[in-house]
């Protein structure tokens, strides 16, 4: 190839290629870079043995990752650079050493091992948060008989924080979506004439399903997501492992007490929530369906019994409960920083959601049986 | 007076590990008692996770960890509670609560293993904040202090309990050289004044210079050296002969009065 021709050529374009060589020019930089690359997939490179430089003026790293990348795909054979530049020929040294191996990629394909050890993995981690929920128990409940294991006056701001605090919350949303409930129950009713059973439609939905779940997912959003990132960030920043080297321990001092605190205030806030749900169906029953509000009240609690506001109750409580151990293990969870932290609420948020479901499912079953 | 000629710590043959990672080969140590022993080596050679494993933060692996004359290396839980108000740590960012106020966090010791009553308590919190020249920032929450005030609070925390042995990860790490140099005289004052026995990791030479009476070299998750900083100045060990290379660049800590007129 002449040299007159080459001049010619790279007037236009900063790449040309004759079978074994190939000619850049101009600047190899990260600004030129994308579109030289995209000349170079126009040119064949298979036979590529030379790669002349001596128009090149600057070259930067991506440059030189592309170069790399030139001679990487030639599959080991050798690529010479010729005459580079003084500038060039430094910027070529300064990365000359061994190219760097790409760490190798995880692997992709499921071997029977890999469930055998995503099994154990999962069964670890249900192990870990049995063993926690238990230590969680036992403290607690040690704490309430001999109640110098945390802070004095800890529990009740924790009763303040996740109980009081969280009422207006309660009430608004229950009275809301009582209003709704009854709003679409008492259409379909009055259909076929079954206006005054609004007043036990009410009565079932909200005591046996809406209080204890309304309740659960505001505790779970406001409580649970502040526990996973407390006790997260006390592991990042090592004042978990302060404590235990003060000769505290982390699960008596930091969660007995609200633990303590979710145990006297889930139930509570459920009944709350059931209550305000039926007032919203008192004034849907009264200003749409006509029936006057003592009667809805006294046929609503007509066709609940005992066992209802037992269940009611526990349902809050245990629902309660499993807020707590899941967003405690999130929390635990947490070794790396901030990241972590935010993962492991969200992590906290969304298990805890799934627990209280399934939790439902299992209430559903024994209210059938 | 205590007789402090002894080891307040020993640590033989102890392995550790993460997941399968060993971090710590056989470590074998002796800390003198009111001493003050710094436990120098690169950054992830071991260090903190020798303490945690003193400290019982995390399990070793195998080994024995004699402190105040029985192995701990396999107590429960139970028995390390009662263990530990005898020992103070400082971590490497302080660790206060940051829920709790200044005074509060220093409290959380003494309420939790005194039956003392608040005023006393109260009085020994402005007492040990008096130690470490912070006064009046009782009622400050954590987050309002800057990195050396938060240092010095939290080490007002670990002296709260009066500790018999005391454990510094890093004390000066992220210190101006003035407040790490007032930290140092901290130190040594507990040490020579109380007769505690300390245990700095750091890797600070100016600092080992200003503290160190012995000095314990890791490297590579191995005890490579034992002894006073004059002999590890000597140690022909590559690792050793390395850190102290790199700071013969700085000026020497102490000068004689010759040198400072020139
Ligand atoms: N929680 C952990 N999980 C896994 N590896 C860790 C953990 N903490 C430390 N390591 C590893 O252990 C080694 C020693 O760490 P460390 O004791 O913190 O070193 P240093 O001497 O700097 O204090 C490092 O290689 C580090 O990556
Ligand atoms: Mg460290």
């Amino acid at each position: 190839m002449s040299d007159e021709r080459d001049g010619r050529l790279i007037a236009r374009q900063s790449v040309c290629s004759d079978g074994d060589r190939l000619v850049l020019a101009g600047e190899l930089t990260r600004t030129r870079v994308p579109a030289i690359s995209r000349e170079l997939r126009k040119v064949p490179l298979a036979s590529l043995r030379v790669v002349d430089l001596s128009r090149v003026t600057r070259l930067d790293s991506a440059g030189i990752g592309m170069l790399e990348g030139l001679r990487d795909g030639l599959f080991g054979k050798s690529l010479e650079l010729r005459d580079p530049t003084p500038q060039v020929a430094e910027m070529l040294e300064l990365f000359a050493g061994e190219p760097v191996e790409p760490a190798p990629a995880e692997r992709t394909r499921v071997t029977v091992r890999d469930i055998l050890e995503t099994l154990r993995y999962v069964a670890g981690i249900l192990i870990d948060a049995f063993i926690l929920s238990g230590e969680i128990f036992y403290w607690s409940a040690r704490n309430v008989v001999r109640p110098s294991g945390h802070r004095k006056g800890e529990v009740t701001e924790q009763i303040i924080v996740t109980g009081l605090n969280a009422v207006p919350i309660v009430a608004t949303l229950s009275f809301i979506i009582g209003v709704i409930l009854a709003l679409q129950g008492a259409v379909q009713l009055e259909r076929f004439g079954g206006g005054p059973f609004l007043a036990d439609l009410m009565g079932l939905a909200m005591v046996r399903e809406m209080g204890p779940l309304l309740t659960a997912i505001i505790i779970t959003g406001r409580s649970g997501s502040a526990i996973a990132s407390e006790i997260g960030t006390m592991r990042v920043t090592d004042e978990l492992d302060a404590l235990r080297a003060m000769g505290i321990r982390p699960v008596e001092y930091v969660i007995a007490p609200k633990m303590i605190a979710f145990t006297i205030v889930t139930p509570l806030l459920s009944i709350l929530s059931a209550a305000v749900g039926l007032l919203g169906g008192v004034l849907v029953s009264t200003t749409f369906v006509g029936q006057p509000a003592q009667s809805f009240i006294d046929r609503a609690l007509g066709i609940l019994g005992v066992p209802d506001a037992a269940f009611l109750m526990l349902k809050g409580l245990l629902f309660g409960w499993a807020i707590m151990m899941t967003s405690c293990y999130c929390g635990y969870q947490v070794t790396g920083g901030a990241v972590e932290v935010g993962r492991a609420t969200t992590q906290a948020v969304v298990s805890s959601i799934f627990a209280i479901v399934v939790l439902n499912v299992i209430f559903s079953i024994w209210y059938v049986l | 007076m205590r007789e402090h000629s002894e080891a307040a710590l020993r640590v033989r043959g102890l392995r550790s590990h993460y997941g399968d990672f060993e971090v710590l080969h056989e470590v074998d140590a002796t800390f003198a008692g009111g001493k003050i022993t710094v436990v120098a080596g690169r950054s992830g050679c071991g260090k903190t996770t020798l303490l945690r494993n003193v400290l019982r933060l995390i399990n070793p692996t195998s080994g024995t960890i004699e402190l105040f004359g029985r192995d701990i290396s396999e107590l429960e839980e139970d028995e390390l509670v009662k263990l530990r108000p005898r020992i103070g740590v400082l971590f490497q960012n302080g660790a206060l609560l940051q829920s709790l106020t200044v005074g509060a966090n220093i409290s959380v010791p003494l309420e939790q293993h005194t039956r003392l009553p608040a005023d006393v308590i109260e009085r020994i919190v402005l007492r040990k904040l008096q130690l470490v020249e912070l006064n009046g920032i009782e009622h400050l929450m954590p987050s309002e202090l800057s990195g050396g005030m938060r240092k010095r609070a939290a080490l007002a925390r670990t002296l709260a309990l009066d500790p018999e042995i005391v454990f510094f990860d890093e004390p000066s790490a992220g210190l101006d050289p003035v407040t790490a140099a007032s930290l140092d005289r901290l130190i040594v004052e507990l040490s020579r004044k109380l007769g505690i026995t300390v245990i700095v990791v750091t890797h600070e030479l100016t600092s080992i210079r200003r503290i160190a009476d012995r000095m314990l070299f890791l490297d590579a998750g191995r005890a490579v050296f034992e002894g006073t900083v004059e002999e590890a100045e000597m140690c022909p060990v590559e690792s050793v002969r390395q850190f102290f290379a790199q700071g013969s660049s700085e000026p020497p800590a102490r000068r004689s009065p010759d040198e400072a007129r020139m």
